[in-house]
């Protein structure tokens, strides 16, 4: 019984971390069709940048925390500005190449400039603590992770529910070109959707360095993957789809570890993939994911 | 008064628009028509902002708007309507017309003074299903729902893209009278594109005539009516 709960808060923990990444690449996804692998080095960039402060002296957690958020922030827009803004209307393809471009050359930035090596971070372990309810031990850092998770979650619906730029973003995630008939300036569109996802980098940076306690230079190259996967699964484009992507792949992660004899670990990748092919073999659209709608002859 | 002048555009090999003038005067329904092919929904395109011409001007009254964007168009004062419903359909009827309201009027806030969602849904008679999502509406409403959004931007020319379209008499007749209420109350130019030349024909005050991206015919409805060029186009030459 221990076990159990305790490998379930395991599951939510990496559930949630899957669920914000996820999200930011579902809402920029979403907004403007573009799948960006570069999302991981917003967070990168967000990691290293709490690593140059605290190379600077700082030593406060909050202080670490508003860093990684904001640089998050400024990251993902100066992205948008500088990579993406020049081939907003060029097919997929060109803004998926552009997206790996920006995240070769600030990985390899990163390893020129700072280090190939991973670089100590200690600032953010006194989130990460271990203590008793009861006869559980529970991980700090675990129960942040998925009360954050559910807080963004609720604020992005609030936010994209009730006020009127939430609701630009959301018609312009099914029909940009009519949004821009109404008036609504496609890059303040566009620049809010970026922002809200370096604003999800930032904390999913937080949560990473707290955990690992160093930065390198595919510090968020590789949770992205993951992500990725979980709005694949969840349907892509489709918010609620990567929240529960994420959070489904989380489970699967945890229980297939659980399941497997210990020498068949190295196989848990494997075989979580596996499961997500046999899922979209049956729902090809994703768990959420809806039929793509055909548009008219209109531009 | 919007004017369009001498506007030109290629596609490839394709020259979807040539040295098409077009003015549309407040208080105007201007009819266009010509066969499929014929350039008007570029023309609409160029217009409204989506495409940049290679040549000629867009104005209405003292802006440009050639090359400036849907968005410049739009807070500007033009609005449209889509021959294929573009709604917002996860959002509900009120933040469909929300949004064009609180984004549309920048350049123009006297035109939206007074504006409010619920008169626009009021008047377009949507009053009772304004907290639905737009996608479960029947199509007639969708219709109304779609002219409720565009007049939300206090427009001062409204482009119609086959606002007849998949409607029947009764429907269609309805609809011409809604759109003479539209004209008078606030003056605006009116743009209406259709196949129904019986629907154009009785609706408005002047029609431009295209083929193959050139205007070829321009006058009262009477005017192209025995207008041989038109009659040309429409029923094929007699050999």
């Amino acid at each position: 019984m221990d076990y159990a709960i305790q490998q379930i808060v395991n599951a939510l923990a990496f559930g949630s971390e899957y669920a914000l990444l996820a999200l930011g690449l579902a809402l920029v996804f979403s907004i403007m069709g573009l799948v960006n692998f570069a999302h991981g080095e917003i967070i990168a960039v967000a990691g290293y940048s709490v690593f140059f402060a605290v190379a600077l002296g700082l030593q406060s957690v909050l202080g670490a925390v508003t860093i990684a958020i904001v640089m998050g922030i400024v990251t993902a827009l100066v992205f948008e500005r500088v990579a993406f803004r020049p081939v907003r209307y060029a097919p997929t393809t060109t803004g998926l190449l552009t997206a790996f471009g920006v995240s070769i050359v600030v990985q390899n930035m990163l390893t020129l400039f700072v280090s190939p090596k991973a670089r100590a971070v200690p600032v953010l372990g006194p989130l990460n603590q271990t203590f008793f309810i009861g006869p559980y031990a529970v991980s700090s850092l675990q129960l942040l992770e998925l009360a954050v998770t559910i807080v963004a979650i609720v604020a992005l619906v609030l936010f994209l529910n009730r006020s009127l730029l939430g609701l630009a973003i959301r018609a312009a995630a099914r029909d940009f070109s009519t949004v821009r008939l109404m008036g609504v300036k496609a890059n303040r569109v566009i620049a809010t959707g970026f922002a809200l996802s370096g604003f999800l980098a930032g904390v999913v940076s937080v949560f990473i360095l707290a955990r690992r306690g160093s930065v390198e230079p595919d510090f968020g190259s590789a949770p992205v993957i993951k992500a990725f996967v979980a709005c694949v699964l969840g349907g892509f484009g489709s918010l609620a789809g990567a929240a529960v992507g994420g959070m489904v792949l989380g489970f699967l992660d945890v229980a297939i570890l659980v399941a497997l004899p210990q020498k068949f670990g190295g196989l848990r990748d494997a075989l979580t993939y596996f499961l997500v092919g046999v899922v979209l073999f049956w729902r090809p659209q994703g768990l959420l994911g809806r039929t793509v709608e055909l548009g008219d002859k209109e531009v | 008064m919007l004017s369009v002048e001498q506007v030109s555009k290629r596609f490839g090999g394709v020259q979807a628009l040539q040295d098409v003038t077009l003015v549309c005067r407040p208080g105007e329904i201007v009819g266009l028509i010509g066969p499929n092919g014929a350039g008007k929904s570029s023309l609409v395109n160029v217009v409204t902002g989506l495409i940049a011409p290679d040549g000629g001007q867009v104005r209405l009254g003292d802006r440009e708007l050639a090359g400036r964007g849907p968005e410049f168009a739009a807070q500007s004062g033009v609005a449209r309507t889509f021959q294929n419903l573009r709604l917002f359909k996860q959002l509900s009827v009120r933040q469909n017309v929300e949004v064009a309201l609180t984004s549309g009027h920048r350049h123009r806030p006297d035109r939206v003074a007074g504006l409010t969602v619920d008169a626009l849904l009021a008047q377009q008679g949507l009053s009772d299903l304004a907290e639905a999502p737009a996608g479960v509406l029947s199509y007639g409403h969708q219709r109304r729902l779609e002219i409720a959004r565009a007049l939300a931007l206090g427009p001062e020319v409204m482009l119609l893209d086959e606002p007849a379209a998949g409607m029947n008499d009764q429907e269609t007749e309805a609809l011409a009278l809604t759109i003479r209420e539209i004209r008078d109350e606030r003056s605006l130019g009116i743009i209406v594109i259709d196949h129904d030349l019986g629907f154009i024909m009785g609706l408005c005050d002047r029609i431009t005539v295209m083929d193959m991206g050139r205007v070829v015919a321009d006058g009262t409805p009477e005017a192209i009516r025995n207008d041989p060029v038109v009659i040309e186009i429409y029923l094929g030459t007699v050999h």
